[in-house]
């Protein structure tokens, strides 16, 4: 009964995966069936067939083998671009793999590998001079991981490579003779990767039109600020009746300090009275002035 | 016939016959009858199975969504509006509001005097002439080069429930798959170790709403595809430790059997929740290893943990999750949901927004950059956005220094970076009053849309069939903006 659900699973993976649905649209050239990627792995279940059909009708065709190899051991292998068929790999689950099982699973599906993360894995030089000869390579993660200069050379003068992470790796200021090497490379994070700020500007220097991220970038300061909020009611003010017009408070008060309090005057606030403009520390002093403004005459200049 | 279809309905038809001597399930029944009339149940599986994505080659690889709960006050933070600071207490012209639906809130009130912000903005250069920010926000403003500002966000929704439903699953009313959902069913998971969608949780200090499971619900989707929310503290994860006595052999032994028990009714059944329940399964077994991992900061070193601020150390605080959706991020998760609650502010505005910037402000800045200068900001599609806006009105009490505002639908800021989205730059206008859209409204359908196409996915073809119709996340509506993209 096992075997039988086993292998009724697997045909049905295969054939969902390699039989075009006859009554749709053509579907793209390229489908990993998501449902196999998601299918659960079971360390105990009976080694399946491999499916007759290749789960991938890739430009360079892929041994369906080879990405059952890849997902046994938890290395993640999806579609990337449908049009050229081509494969994205990521290790974020097979981190414990030794550089020379990596580099042997990845042999296989070198051909058709545009994006490969290798990002806290053990990969090394092994790794890397299989990595050089991935054809349609376009980028590169290799952040956390040991990866030094003797390591990273072994990528040689990769034609396609575009964008490289090395960012916490290992590296020091001859990294970037091998980086110079990448003919393609148009954006390159190397924020402690070993490379000091005098290596990071020689590559600058070297490669003008490299995008070099170094996350040295500090916060930006403001280029303008507002002055001091200050509201103004575009309201009729019944407490006040003779209280200045929104374009007094622009006037220069005659006094310094608040006639109520005692401290000094805030322009904000401000009042006209007999033809002057009385300056106030705060919004309820104009109030209390007005309650009485004789007792406040003499605080006020002559 | 195909051999495997053949198999199915056999299946089908013999269980339906079975349940219905056995006057079970009517249900069931139905279901079982409706493919023996000739709805091929495994076609419907099949057309959905091959909407699959991606549909073209993706600029994002993973999606972190910063969802505060409650709708922030736009005019506050982004949506800058010099021109009120003299119509202070002014009554809202008519022509601005044009009987626009209020909620049962202000409804009532005999006046909506106008409430200036009372923060000082600054302007921050970017890509583009500069950008307005409050004070309240110092350090996302200070990376405003790196964002991407949509002034002229809408929504058909205007109280929370119905508003973060339609956020979240491209619908108002709730049943439908939520947005990492539906992610997680068209790429899968990208790490085998971890749940495709994760929910992350911070409780708010200003005034907050409910906030349902179901907002991260997988809706009519196998329910692998669910958000996992991951709490704060020791057990991240309810019930995955193992209980004392037993150990991780033990456990694998247990999980065989039950493994084959499953196997053996699906294969009776092909009832795919049953699949659905192996891989959750099979998925909590390797969570018990990488969970510990993930949450353990250990070996985050110091400049990393100030980047984040004084909070990152206390579990569940913004920071703190904020640090946990990069690990997350960098270990493959596909969606990262976060929630920042408490932005609800119908009165003591200026009092409750302050703490709640206090709280997001530094982690969320800290969050991309740190993102950035590891290289996954270049994949990793970052949204920032509440439910709807706040009124330029005053709810309640006016005062220069206090002030309400009721929710408004009409316009509102977002603001998006990473992955394939024009940085630097704003989109869209409001008017004077920051009350309507004057320029390029972005509904939430074309949100989501714009979101997706970074995915690799065309919107219109991520469908799911469900009760005999393609269900999507954009509905029958949504427009990829094209002028926000790289």
């Amino acid at each position: 009964m096992r075997l039988l659900a086993t292998a009724l699973l697997a045909l049905a993976a295969a054939a969902c995966a390699s039989r075009p649905a006859p009554e749709e649209t053509p579907a793209p050239k390229a489908t990993l069936a998501a449902e196999e990627t998601l299918a659960p792995k079971l360390p105990s279940a009976a080694p399946k067939e491999p499916p007759a059909a290749t789960a991938l009708v890739a430009a360079v065709p892929v041994a369906a083998s080879a990405l059952d190899r890849l997902r046994a051991a938890f290395v993640h292998v999806q579609t990337f671009d449908p049009a050229r068929g081509t494969l994205w790999i990521d290790c974020a689950a097979a981190t414990q793999l030794e550089d020379g099982a990596l580099a042997e699973l990845l042999v296989p599906v070198k051909d058709s590998v545009a994006h490969l993360g290798l990002a806290r894995t053990r990969a090394g030089g092994a790794t890397l001079a299989v990595v050089a000869t991935m054809p349609n390579l376009e980028r590169l993660d290799l952040r956390a991981t040991a990866v030094d200069d003797a390591a990273l050379a072994r990528l040689g003068a990769h034609a396609k490579l575009a964008t490289l992470v090395v960012e916490q790796t290992k590296l020091d200021a001859r990294g970037v003779d091998v980086l110079v090497k990448l003919p393609a490379l148009v954006e390159l994070h190397v924020w402690r990767s070993g490379l000091d700020a005098q290596a990071i500007e020689r590559l600058r220097v070297l490669r003008p039109a490299l995008r070099v991220d170094a996350g040295d970038t500090g916060p930006a300061k403001p280029v303008e600020e507002e002055p001091v909020v200050q509201l103004v009611s575009g309201r009729a003010a019944p407490a006040a009746p003779s209280a200045a017009p929104a374009a007094a408070s622009a006037l220069k008060p005659i006094n310094a300090t608040c006639p109520v309090s005692g401290t000094p005057v805030n322009p904000a606030y401000t009042i006209v009275f007999e033809g002057r403009v009385i300056g106030f520390c705060c919004p309820n002093c104009p109030t209390k002035f007005w309650a009485d403004p004789q007792s406040y005459r003499s605080k006020l200049p002559q | 016939m195909h051999p495997i279809e053949e198999h199915h309905l056999g299946l089908t038809r013999r269980r339906f016959f079975s349940s219905a001597a056995k006057g079970l399930g009517a249900g069931l029944g139905i279901a079982a009858l409706s493919s023996i009339l000739g709805r091929d149940a495994r076609a419907d599986d099949r057309k959905s199975a091959s909407s699959r994505g991606p549909h073209f080659a993706p600029r994002a690889k993973r999606v972190i969504y910063m969802h505060m709960e409650g709708a922030p006050s736009q005019l506050d933070l982004y949506d800058y509006k010099p021109g009120l600071r003299t119509r202070f207490d002014e009554d809202l012209p008519d022509s601005i509001r044009q009987g626009q639906r209020l909620t049962g809130m202000t409804s009532g009130q005999t006046r909506f005097p106008v409430a200036p912000s009372m923060f000082r903005f600054s302007r921050y250069a970017n890509q583009q002439d500069g950008v307005w920010l409050s004070e309240l926000i110092p350090h996302t403003a200070a990376i405003a080069s790196e964002l991407c500002f949509v002034h002229s966000m809408r929504t058909d929704a205007i109280n929370h429930e119905p508003g973060i439903t339609f956020f979240q699953t491209g619908n108002q009313q709730p049943g439908r798959p939520s947005f990492g959902a539906w992610v997680s069913y068209g790429l899968g998971s990208a790490n085998e170790n971890l749940p495709s969608f994760v929910v992350l949780i911070t409780q708010g200090l200003g005034n907050m709403q409910a906030l349902s499971a179901r907002f991260w619900g997988s809706g009519f989707l196998p329910s692998e595809h669910q958000g996992c929310r991951l709490r704060a503290g020791k057990t991240p994860v309810l019930y995955l430790n193992d209980p004392p006595g037993v150990e991780r052999g033990d456990r694998r032994t247990m999980l065989d059997l039950v493994s084959e028990l499953n196997e053996r009714e699906y294969a009776k059944s092909l009832d795919p929740e049953i699949r659905a329940r192996i891989a959750q399964s099979e998925m909590a077994y390797r969570m018990q290893m990488s969970v510990p991992e993930l949450t353990d900061f250990s070996d985050e070193d110091a400049d990393t943990l100030a980047l984040y601020g004084p909070d990152v150390h206390k579990p569940g605080s913004f920071a703190a999750n904020c640090l946990l959706a990069r690990r997350l991020a960098e270990r493959g998760v596909r969606f990262v949901q976060l929630y920042m609650r408490g932005w609800d502010a119908h009165a003591n505005l200026p009092k409750e927004i302050r703490q709640q910037c206090q709280v997001v402000d530094q982690p969320q800045a800290a969050l991309i950059l740190d993102l950035k200068r590891r290289g996954l900001l270049d994949d990793t599609l970052v949204l920032w956005s509440g439910e709807f806006g706040r009124t330029v009105y005053s709810q309640g009490t006016l005062t220069e220094t206090d002030y309400g505002r009721d929710h408004h639908p009409r316009c509102f800021t977002t603001w998006m970076t990473g992955a394939g989205i024009q940085r630097g730059i704003t989109h869209g206008k409001t008017d004077d009053y920051g009350y309507n859209i004057v320029e390029n409204p972005v509904e939430v359908h074309d949100l989501h849309a714009t979101l997706l196409d970074q995915l690799g996915f065309e919107h219109e073809r991520l469908v799911y069939r469900h009760q005999g119709r393609d269900f999507r996340l954009t509905d029958v509506s949504g427009r990829v903006v094209k002028e926000v993209l790289a």
